[in-house]
């Protein structure tokens, strides 16, 4: 993957990010993503998994 | 890899504890390695001001994935956060006026304009996340950790860091990305030492990296939160070719630029006239081109600024003050 395509593949790992909200959160559970902390948190305990939180400011 | 995760994403700051998630800001992706407990095992993101993508990759954010999860075997105890949470939406600037959504670069502008107006910004708080090149470290944009380069007589050089080696840790904190290390940085004081400690070889090496005043000057124009405060420099003009440069007794690599008929209002108050020659501000000459020359008044002034630009007119030299906005 060249540098320039690299965001984009950021993008397609974190999951559709300049889809609209209602679509982006669509797509962040089908793929496996939460997008509560809180619940992330639980998640975690529950599991013994470490946490992998991403910001994506959203224009 | 992802899988031994669990994965959360986030496209509001507000309602986070900025004591926990403490940060580049100005940045529109950054993540974070994190237990349970909320303790903070890695960082991976950031930028310079060369281009967005230039700090990561995705073999270096698998690399930083790796290390959290070796982390995760025995993690220390959370680093304590004293006193209350605090959140994005709690700044009395984001109160006063703030409309819409809280953009992570606004918690940098909230932070500033609520020092601002207590009467406690220092310009020198401008000089946020430095780089690891700040003390002469180039990192592996594939291996955050792994040392790429050492410039000659910088800090990470006297302390004895070579290419090739593991960095472990920088002012006490683990290191696994170029965010790990810039975060270590930008915690570390104006002036001063701090430890360092590396790998080479399956042996353990540490030493104390001298910070001397200034080392945490970097381009910052590309951050978003600074818009308001970096000047605009309205010249526009081409660059002197050499032979130009050799009949008004400049050095060839010396940033020189002819200002063209579209002389702007601010300039023309000044005096600047078509066919100036730019060669400097404050007496200091600066190396390469035009946009070096200005982009120098872009890194080194802010708005409202004085700054006494530097002409040759007709081959002698004219001084005019300019105020910036």
């Amino acid at each position: 993957m060249t540098r320039t395509h690299l965001l984009a593949g950021l993008g397609a790992l974190l999951l559709a990010p300049a889809a609209a909200p209602a679509q982006t959160g669509k797509l962040t559970a089908k793929y496996g993503w939460l997008t509560d902390y809180d619940a992330a948190k639980a998640e975690a305990r529950r599991t013994g998994k470490p946490i992998f939180l991403v910001f994506r400011c959203e224009p | 890899m992802a899988d031994k995760f669990v994965r959360v994403r986030l496209v509001r700051i507000a309602g986070m504890d900025l004591r926990l998630f403490d940060f580049d800001y100005d940045l529109t992706w950054y993540c974070f390695f994190l237990n349970a407990d909320e303790t903070v095992y890695g960082r991976y993101g950031g930028r310079d001001a060369s281009d967005a993508q230039a700090r990561i990759s995705l073999k270096g954010l698998r690399h930083a994935m790796g290390r959290a999860l070796e982390a995760h075997e025995s993690p220390p105890k959370p680093e304590p956060r004293p006193g209350k949470p605090v959140r994005a939406e709690d700044f009395a600037a984001a109160k006063r006026g703030h409309r819409g959504c809280i953009h992570c670069h606004n918690v940098n502008e909230f932070r500033r304009a609520d020092r601002q107006a207590a009467g406690k910004w220092d310009r020198d708080e401008l000089w946020v996340y430095p780089l690891p090149e700040n003390v002469g470290l180039t990192l592996d944009v594939d291996a955050g950790d792994r040392v790429k380069a050492v410039r000659t007589g910088s800090p990470a050089d006297r302390a004895g860091l070579k290419p090739g080696d593991r960095l472990t840790a920088l002012a006490g904190r683990p290191v696994a990305s170029f965010a790990d290390a810039s975060y270590a940085l930008h915690r570390s004081p104006a002036k001063g030492t701090i430890p360092v400690a590396w790998e080479r070889g399956g042996r353990k090496h540490s030493a104390a990296l001298e910070l001397a005043a200034g080392w945490r000057k970097t381009n910052i124009t590309w951050r978003p939160s600074l818009l308001d405060i970096l000047p605009a420099v309205p010249f526009s003009g081409d660059d002197l070719t050499v032979a130009e440069k050799k009949q008004l007794g400049l050095a060839p690599d010396r940033a020189a630029m002819r200002q063209d008929k579209f002389v702007h209002s601010t300039l023309r108050a000044i005096g600047l006239r078509q066919g100036d020659v730019v060669v400097g501000f404050d007496g200091q000459a600066v190396s390469g081109a035009m946009d070096d020359l200005l982009g120098h008044v872009r890194r080194n002034y802010l708005v409202g600024d004085k700054v006494t630009v530097n002409v040759l007119r007709d081959g002698k030299p004219v001084a005019l003050v300019l105020k910036l906005k």
